[in-house]
């Protein structure tokens, strides 16, 4: 039924009358713009760029003449390095680190205000089983059980791949490809409003995503259905790699679900929901998360 | 006449904008006339016998700027046999020799059709000045007909938007921000019932009907304590009962509406009716139009759009203490569009075709019921109770359709999909108050009162979808959500409005409100106090502060007032909302007929509601709680008027400085602008009388853009491609531009050969064409001309819906 509303706004637009106006941006200054996704036992990787105002673009120069980060763990200050990326922006290079470091970022650069912001590594996806059923006219049901912390407030996500061998002569293996879930009212008993996922594509990445809260009983459900027609598989499976969240960084997925998600968001209609960053001074992202995959799960072959 | 034990008053009543008289200059004025100037200025109402005659010529000269009341009054009633005697801000007349007995008034309403001098004589009604609260307007139910209207169809919620600290949100919908709340936290009363929906076609109409109302008491702060749990306002609406001896009515046809309003006795003298009813034709207009937009689009098109409502009373007097009323409210909107098509298309270039039929369909339907049966008994002259017991129910529906059919030619074989969803609300309160009054002494004014009442709010969703295959039903689904919840809510409280001097007068209360829902219970006791000073014969000074408590909420994923919005009670996840204001101002009589006043506020609010916007349009029925984040508002200003009423023309000026604000820590860890934070509101307003028939109206109305939330930044260069990477800062980030509009308005009167008044009005809404946007969104313009990415800039673009509109009515009254 979101298409209805759309047609209705639609309808109102088309008897309207649309003009341009200027915009006012009040008193913005030029950003530091930190983007770092940090994962445990992974190296680290920041970029740091030089934002302007939006009103600014294509009058500015966008060189950034120069760019510092100082960046500790635990208190205590790491080595970095830095290479310059392109005229906007550099990126910094920084070792591991592990679950529980607390990684505190100051960036700075010449006449623009420095940024900061703090990033927790999650520790590690607890202790979780996968089962994977069919349900109804093709749609899987994957089950995901794991032992949630209740002293805590705990973000998880994962993403589903799919490997697929199709039946051919030789046996033709598909490259590994994320699964999508069904669309909101297309499983058939399926309760629509309990299961309202939060799915997105994120830095190359097809997440769901969830906090603790929203589940009750410490399991996450996942609905989804195969692209192929049955004849042409020979052999499917699955395998989920699961995360742990930071704060920041469900946040800041969960900001983009929303502005992608609701068709009032860019009309000025609805709540201001999208607008998180957890960068003081500055805008971008600075979070961490964990991973874990778990084995490959052979998908049900009932109605192969 | 009336025996000695039971004097009938007339209590006279001459609102500044409403009230016109035709004085010739060469004609004395009578005692009447001198009186209306004396109430004027000195702001006295009077009191008295109907048996005095007023209407004789009088020589007094009188001069309000230079004389005491008491000196004016003595010039006038000299000579003439009426004694006069002055108690608060009343003055009493009555015959030289006969002594009133306060114990033993009588008041009734008598109206008067006057077609050359509209005189108004209402019930009591409080001025500005000399009421205790601040924040408080009272508006005449018969202004509403004699000036400003919309579209040619007076509004009570349009005549509120203009008001000072009223925000009126986006364009075309009929919100109401006051004083920085949120539009879902105004109390809307018809006849001391709640009423959850007050649009009509999305806000152009209320649903109050201007024919029966009687008065409207609009507080935006200074709260007295009979009223409760909503943050920012309380619109208290009274119809009018019908006419005890004679029958009367209105016929009323425009451009987008026609009204009919009829009353009079069933019994003489002893029970009367008043029935009111409005509709809409614009189904009328647009049905025709769908038929064109078919033929020429070679499609089936269908809108169509109507709403009605119905006001009915019966009134039972048993005595003069003692009576009894059944108020009826039924209103209903809805809106259908419907689309449908025939395609044929090959398959890829191949033999095979393929027939497609499909149809779509939307439909959205809202309305309220509201009635009450109230009993009004005064068992001594300084007892009265008022007990009433009442439904209220609003109801919305937002449904959708698809149905499609596709034939193959190869096997023609048809496969169909049927598929229909609806989201249904219903909010139904069934309640039981008693609201008593006192007087111990001439001093103290106490009102006490309770009340009980059972919410039930069911939001509903149904989905049900068949598809078929040659006739055969292949697959079908239905699913059902109910989100049923009950809830109880009590409320009692006293207050005292009490002379502490005769300069000073005090309005002190508190309010008990409890909900219970799913066995977790809110009690919250809201303190109210309002102060007044009176400063010489013409300024006083007020100061309120004032608590208070809103148990349900208004679940919505938008600011569109739609009907996918519903409403549920405090839970044990969320809890009531809470404001709390103080409130100061100041407020003048000045010579020459100049009426000054000038409040200032401070709110601050906590347990408010905004989406998350996880679940996209609709919220979720069973997880709204989820759905939902937790924040607090504050917000602060000051607010101007001066007016200026002479014999034929009223001039009025509002200015509002304010500044509105949010907090929620999900979206912004600090304090962000509210998007109706609107720092400048201007409304002028003019009416002048043109000779004995015909009047010009006008107003302009201006405020500062609201905000909307864009991308504030952006990084960009040609290594990353052609657009920049963006990122939002903060909320709110945009202010859209400003909003002004004019409209003007001409009634012109006759007699009609029957003695009857007949007006048409010819009304112009928005004169120059101001196109406020009703949706803003940023996006990204390319001049190029240049090279790379010195072309691209962002800018704003905006819809405007409402152009200029002219319209016309014709009104009958007999």
């Amino acid at each position: 039924m979101h298409k209805y509303l759309i047609i209705l706004i639609s309808f109102l637009a088309a008897t309207s009358c649309r003009y341009s106006f200027e915009l006012d941006t009040y008193g913005l200054e030029q950003r530091i713009a930190v983007r770092s996704v940090i994962g445990a036992e992974d190296s680290t990787s920041i970029l740091v760029h030089k934002a302007l105002p939006i009103t600014e673009i294509g009058n500015e120069d966008t060189y950034m003449d120069n760019a510092a980060v100082i960046l500790k763990c635990n208190g205590k200050e790491v080595e970095t390095s830095s290479v310059r990326l392109d005229k906007t922006g550099f990126r910094f290079d920084a070792g591991v680190f592990k679950h529980g470091d607390r990684i505190e970022i100051i960036a700075g650069a010449d006449g623009i205000e420095t940024a900061t912001a703090v990033t927790t590594i999650p520790e590690k996806f607890p202790d979780f089983e996968v089962d994977l059923k069919v349900v109804e006219n093709g749609i899987r049901h994957l089950n995901i059980a794991y032992e949630d912390n209740p002293e805590t407030e705990d973000y998880y996500g994962v993403s589903v791949l799919r490997q697929v061998v199709l039946n051919a002569t030789p046996d033709v293996l598909l490259p590994e490809s994320p699964i999508w879930p069904i669309s909101y009212g297309e499983g058939l008993t399926l309760d629509p409003n309990a299961y309202s996922p939060v799915f997105t594509l994120w830095n190359g990445l097809s997440l769901f995503i969830w906090k603790d809260c929203d589940e009750t009983d410490n399991t996450y459900d996942i609905y989804f259905r195969h692209d192929y027609e049955n004849y042409q598989i020979k052999e499917r499976q699955i395998k989920c790699r699961l995360f742990k969240l930071s704060e920041e960084l469900y946040r800041t997925i969960l900001a983009e679900y929303d502005l992608s998600d609701s068709p009032f968001a860019s009309l000025g209609l609805s709540s201001p929901s999208f607008t998180y960053t957890n960068i003081k001074n500055g805008v971008g992202w600075f979070c961490s998360y964990s991973t874990i995959d778990s084995e490959w799960i052979s998908d049900p072959q009932e109605d192969l | 006449m009336k025996t000695l034990n039971k004097i009938t008053l007339t209590f006279i009543l001459f609102l500044p904008m409403t009230v016109v008289q035709s004085v010739h200059a060469e004609d004395l004025p009578t005692i009447r006339q001198q009186m209306q100037v004396i109430h004027d200025h000195f702001d006295v109402n009077f009191i008295y016998d109907s048996s005095i005659g007023l209407d004789i010529p009088s020589q007094a000269r009188i001069r309000p700027a230079r004389q005491t009341l008491e000196a004016c009054l003595d010039s006038l009633f000299i000579g003439t046999g009426i004694c006069w005697e002055i108690q608060k801000k009343y003055v009493v007349l009555t015959h030289e020799g006969k002594r009133r007995n306060p114990k033993n008034y009588t008041i009734f309403v008598e109206e008067r059709h006057d077609t050359l001098r509209e005189s108004v004589i209402t019930a009591l009604t409080a001025k500005e000045r000399n009421t205790t609260q601040t924040g408080f307007q009272k508006i005449d139910g018969k202004s509403f007909n004699k000036g400003f209207a919309v579209l040619s169809s007076p509004d009570v919620i349009k005549t509120l938007q203009n008001l000072p600290g009223v925000a009126s949100g986006t364009e075309l919908l009929s919100g109401m921000y006051v004083r920085g709340g949120d539009g879902s936290d105004n109390l809307y009363l018809l006849d001391g019932v709640p009423m959850y929906q007050v649009s009509h076609l999305l806000g152009l109409f209320s649903s109050f009907n201007t024919d029966v109302v009687q008065s409207v008491d609009f507080y935006k702060s200074g709260f007295p304590a009979r009223y409760g749990g909503r943050l920012s306002s309380v619109v208290d609406v009274r119809t009018r009962e019908g006419n005890m001896n004679e029958y009367h009515g209105i016929f009323s046809i425009g451009l987008l509406d026609g009204r009919i309003q009829l009353e009079g006795p069933i019994v003489k003298g002893k029970i009367s009716f008043n029935i009111g009813l409005r509709r809409s034709w614009l189904d009328v207009l647009t049905e025709p139009a769908s038929l064109v937009v078919s033929k020429v689009e070679k499609s089936d098109f269908r809108i169509k759009y109507a709403f009605w409502d119905l006001n009915a009373n019966v009134t039972h007097r048993f005595s003069d203490h003692n009576r009894l009323s059944l108020n009826i409210y039924g209103g209903r909107d809805a809106a259908k569009f419907r689309q449908g098509d025939k395609t044929e298309e090959s398959d890829n270039g191949s033999q095979v075709r393929i027939s497609y039929q499909n149809e779509a369909a939307i439909g959205l339907e809202w309305g309220n019921f509201l009635g009450s049966v109230d009993w009004d008994f005064r068992f001594t002259p300084e007892h009265e109770i008022e007990a009433k017991a009442y439904i209220s129910r609003y109801s919305s529906l937002f449904s959708g359709l698809e149905n499609s059919k596709e034939v193959y030619s190869m096997d023609e074989i048809p496969y169909s999909t049927y598929k229909i969803s609806e989201n249904r609300s219903r909010t139904t309160d069934l309640g039981l108050k008693a609201d008593l009054s006192f007087r111990p002494s001439e001093t103290h004014h106490l009102r006490y009162g309770a009340s009980l009442m059972l919410h039930r709010y069911s939001p509903e969703y149904l989905s049900d979808e068949h598809i078929t295959e040659n006739n055969v039903e292949i697959r079908s689904q239905h699913f059902f959500q109910n989100g049923l919840k009950l809830s109880w809510e009590a409320s009692a409280y006293f207050e005292d409005e009490m002379s502490v001097a005769e300069w000073m007068t005090a309005n002190l209360g508190l309010r008990y409100s409890s909900i219970l829902t799913d066995g977790k219970g809110y009690h919250s006791l809201q303190p109210r106090a309002a102060l007044r000073i009176l400063c010489g014969g013409n300024t006083s000074l007020k100061l309120s502060y004032s608590e208070m408590v809103q148990n349900d909420h208004l679940i919505s994923s938008n600011y569109l007032m739609l009907p996918t919005n519903f409403w549920m009670p405090s839970t044990e996840k969320i809890a009531p909302s809470h404001s709390r204001q103080i409130s100061a101002g100041v407020y003048v009589n000045l010579p020459h007929n100049i009426r000054f006043s000038t409040e200032g506020y401070y709110k601050t609010m906590s347990n408010l509601l905004e989406f998350r916007g996880k679940w996209g349009i609709y919220p979720p029925i069973h997880l709204w709680e989820e759905a939902m984040t937790v924040g607090k508002g504050r917000s602060w200003g000051l607010e101007t008027e001066v007016s200026w009423t002479d014999e034929n023309t009223s001039l009025t000026a509002y200015y509002t400085l304010s500044w509105s604000q949010r907090l929620f820590e999900e979206f912004y860890p600090a304090w962000y602008k509210d998007r109706n934070d609107n720092r400048h509101k201007i409304t002028l307003m003019g009416t002048r009388k043109l000779g004995k028939r015909c009047e010009v109206y006008a107003s302009w109305n201006f405020h500062s853009g609201g905000w909307v939330t864009a991308e504030s930044h952006g990084i960009w260069s040609e290594e990353l491609g052609s657009y920049p990477i963006n990122f939002y800062e903060k909320p709110n980030n945009i202010k859209i531009p400003d909003y002004h509009r004019l409209d003007i308005g001409f009634n012109f009167r006759k007699t009609t050969k029957r003695g009857n008044e007949s007006i048409w009005n010819l009304s112009v809404y928005n004169v120059y064409c101001s196109m406020n946007p009703f949706v803003v969104y940023t996006n990204y313009a390319y001049d190029f001309t240049k090279e790379n990415l010195s072309g691209l800039s962002y800018i704003g673009e905006a819809f405007g819906i409402i152009p200029i509109i002219p319209s016309f009515s014709y009104t009958l009254k007999f």
